[in-house]
């Protein structure tokens, strides 16, 4: 028989195709989509970055969904780490003394939903345990969808502050109840009570430790060495050596680039804050891509799980919209604000799926049927959250479209 | 059809002060709209003074009530300035003085939902956005009318010394525009800026306002956007060339400066205003803008030409009998210190060549200068 070298050299068919390849292609329809949705749906883009994860997901193009969170993971970290580090830098923590309102507030605004969320849950026959878990992390406001409404639509005003402000200060306390329900989980199991309790407030100090070194250092090299355009290269590099710190010292790269931000005073001027806009809107589409892709969609076919994930949708909708109405007087805003303020705060997305996800090997298998109606839950307000926020930041008169002078008329002065 | 208002008469040389201050946000301290938020906010606080919103929603007034004197005028003004920064932490507002944004862009702005506001943006396009700017006016009482207009004419000859000694507005949207001021250029961009006509009495100046309601361009006194104008319901005339200092005091010294040299003008009478004096009064006024207290103004008279800075050095002495008549010596030795220090403007310039401040950086101590004094 004889053989021809040259066709060796040919590819096999069908092709073998780097997951990496249809990533490419995303980003392509996440660019013509983006243009098409404003047009035609006046959809944010977060949400067209969504749908085309959750179409990606539902494909398998991107890998196997319930694995998306942990294949992509360092792509996730490093994209929700620069819009937390975003955000940090746009909070003022001082504000919850000048206004304790302010700060009754964004508590109540947790705890509000955490207990209202956790008793529905116990009502509906679902364990203490993922019953906490789920309350803890469903009291969080998506920090990454608020941060990119606000820099998409550009809007100024008492919401749009106090929507970050609250979004980072529920997502904080999701993480810490979540890392305290991890530790009550290792303390049941494990036998070295002393090493839990270390492990924690190790984790917590060492983030806020790794966040302040890399705020300061940032912080730093901006104003004495680096000029304006390479700030952003600078950025870039920072955030992957607080990511890869972060999982080298096994740390919380979230509470860190928060910390970061909080730290950093990058006060650049317009032009050189275009090109962290534009990196930022480049990871932004990565990580809603991914997140779309992870949605599970398993509790749909339950029953007792779509009765759990419509209970938690209202219970969550309620508590917010509640909260921010009864409050907005005494901390500084009109009822309108106040109800403005509460759609704002439905978005949710990244936060509970991550720490889902990094608490599920010590969920215990009666407790996955409730996860799957919190999945249904986030789902929702992570498709119809963004619009609605939007919504919200309108009401308040917030997000404000130019109206060009309809008048001609310059001579007419009456 | 409109007539001109009565001129109600006033305690001769009595002030009053608006201040138009920045709103800012505490991350990069660009404009913020949130005119509405703080005046909810200061509801009931306010006093004899009054604090009002302004053509964009970025902008707030204040004005002072009437004063005599330097010190219950500076006591005033640091009351409101304690009201306002209170609100203004509650609700994560900076506010800072300064006679222009360094970096906004008038685009972004928007217009503050009032009658007025909305018309002035109807007529005048986009001037009435880039009219986001920030001053200080200073209110002098007159005894009638026929001395209003002559101490108008007569204070014109000062112009250029208010808008160097105030001047705080060097950069424009990030960029340095070479000017001390540049914020009066804006207001240069109206159709009814400048300086007022030269009628010398109420009743001639009535003539000309009758003409002028005839031809349909202007319905009322605030059509005019002259550098002095008169305002017939308080009985004053109103100063308008300053740019909002940078702090409070400042802003007092201002004002007592001016009340000494309207003493100085009515009491000694050292010149009788000539149309003629207006000759040189668009150059020096550009002068003043452009070059600050190195400005080179000229004499219409003597056709003598004078650096800025040495001319109110000779006033101060010329004036100086005045102030102590009215209590106003710490007011004038900080118009001193301007003029051997330098001015806002001079400062501006110093933190962003010198220490290498970004413009955020440099709103970020304009605002602390305000709100931490």
């Amino acid at each position: 028989m004889v053989t021809i070298p040259v066709f060796e050299s040919l590819p096999s068919w069908p092709p073998t195709i780097d997951p990496l390849l249809w990533g490419g292609f995303l980003l392509v329809i996440a660019a013509v989509g983006c243009e098409w949705a404003g047009r035609q749906g006046q959809l944010p883009r977060i949400t067209v970055y969504t749908l085309l994860g959750m179409a990606a997901g539902a494909l398998g193009i991107l890998g196997p969904s319930d694995q998306i969170l942990v294949s992509w993971r360092v792509f996730i970290d490093i994209a929700l780490g620069l819009l937390l580090f975003r955000l940090g830098g746009s909070l003022r923590l001082k504000w919850l003394l000048d206004n304790k309102w302010l700060a009754v507030a964004s508590l109540m605004d947790s705890a509000v939903t955490a207990i209202a969320i956790f008793f529905v849950l116990i009502v509906l026959g679902v364990r203490v345990e993922p019953a906490a878990l789920i309350a803890a992390v469903m009291m969080s406001t998506s920090p990454a969808i608020a941060v990119s409404l606000v820099m998409e639509k550009r809007s100024r005003g008492q919401v749009s502050e106090r929507l970050l402000m609250i979004s980072f200060i529920n997502s904080s306390l999701a993480i810490l109840f979540t890392r305290f329900w991890l530790g009550v989980e290792h303390l049941s199991q494990a036998s070295h009570t002393l090493e839990t309790l270390l492990h924690a407030i190790y984790l917590l100090s060492g983030s806020i430790l790794l966040g302040y070194c890399a705020g300061r250092a940032l912080s730093f090299l901006e104003r004495k060495i680096v000029s304006a355009g390479d700030d952003v290269v600078l950025l870039l590099g920072m955030a992957l050596v607080i990511v890869y710190s972060a999982k080298a010292l096994h740390l919380s790269s979230l509470f860190a680039f928060v910390v970061a931000g909080l730290c950093t005073q990058t006060l650049q001027a317009n032009s050189s804050r275009r090109g962290e806009v534009d990196l930022l809107r480049m990871f932004q589409i990565v990580l809603f891509i991914l997140i779309g892709a992870s949605t599970n969609w398993s509790g749909l076919a339950s029953g007792s799980a779509l009765l759990i994930g419509v209970a938690l949708i209202g219970t969550r909708l309620l508590c917010k919209m509640g909260v921010s109405t009864l409050l907005a007087y005494p901390s500084g805003l009109s009822i309108q604000q106040g109800i403005g303020l509460g759609l704002a705060l439905l978005p949710m997305a990244e936060v509970p799926l991550l720490l889902i996800q990094d608490a599920s090997a010590f969920l215990p298998q009666t407790g996955m049927k409730a996860c799957f109606g919190a999945f249904i839950a986030v789902a929702t307000f992570e498709l119809l959250g963004p619009k609605v926020a939007l919504l919200g930041l309108s009401k308040a008169g917030e997000i404000f479209s130019d109206m060009d002078l309809s008048s001609e008329k310059g001579s007419d002065l009456r | 059809m409109t007539t001109l208002p009565l001129f109600i008469p006033s305690e001769p040389l009595t002030m009053g002060v608006e201040l138009e201050l920045q709103l800012v946000n505490t991350h990069d301290y660009d404009l913020v709209p949130q005119a509405e938020d703080l005046l909810r906010r200061l509801e009931g606080k306010q006093r004899a003074w009054e604090v009002k919103p302004e053509i964009t929603s970025s902008m707030i007034e204040i004005s002072t009530s009437i004063h005599n004197n330097f010190e219950t005028l500076a006591a005033e003004l640091r009351e409101m300035q304690q009201a306002m920064v209170e609100a203004a932490n509650f609700l994560n507002i900076g506010i800072a003085g300064g006679g222009a944004h360094p970096f906004q862009q008038w685009s972004d702005r928007r217009i503050f939902d009032a009658p007025r506001f909305l018309y002035l943006h109807e007529l005048y396009g986009y001037l009435a956005k880039q009219f986001t700017i920030f001053g200080q006016h200073v209110h002098i009482g007159c005894v009638d009318g026929d001395v209003a207009l002559s101490l108008l004419h007569s204070l014109s000859a000062y112009v250029p010394h208010f808008i160097a000694l105030s001047a705080s507005s060097p950069f424009v949207q990030g960029e340095d525009t070479g000017f001390q001021s540049a914020r009066l250029n804006s207001v240069f961009a109206f159709p009814l800026s400048g300086r007022a006509p030269f009628a010398t009495t109420w009743d001639e100046f009535q003539v000309y306002f009758d003409k002028m309601i005839a031809t349909g361009v202007v319905e009322s006194m605030k059509d005019f956007y002259w550098d002095i104008r008169p305002k017939p319901e308080y009985g004053t005339i109103e100063l308008r060339v300053c740019d909002t200092p940078l702090s409070i005091e400042r802003a007092a010294a201002l004002a007592v400066y001016l009340q000494s040299i309207a003493r100085y003008l009515l009491v000694e009478q050292p010149f009788q205003p000539e149309e003629d004096d207006y000759l040189v009064y668009t150059f020096n006024r550009f002068q003043a803008c452009r070059f600050g207290l190195e400005g080179i103004v000229v004499n219409p008279r003597s056709k003598e030409k004078r650096r800025l800075g040495d001319e109110i050095l000779d006033t101060l002495n010329k004036i100086e009998r005045h102030a102590v008549e009215l209590k106003a010596e710490a007011g004038l030795k900080h118009i001193h210190d301007i003029v051997i220090q330098g001015n806002d403007a001079t400062w501006a310039r110093k933190c962003v060549q010198e220490e290498g401040l970004s413009m955020c950086a440099l709103m970020r101590e304009s605002a602390k200068l305000w709100m931490e004094p």
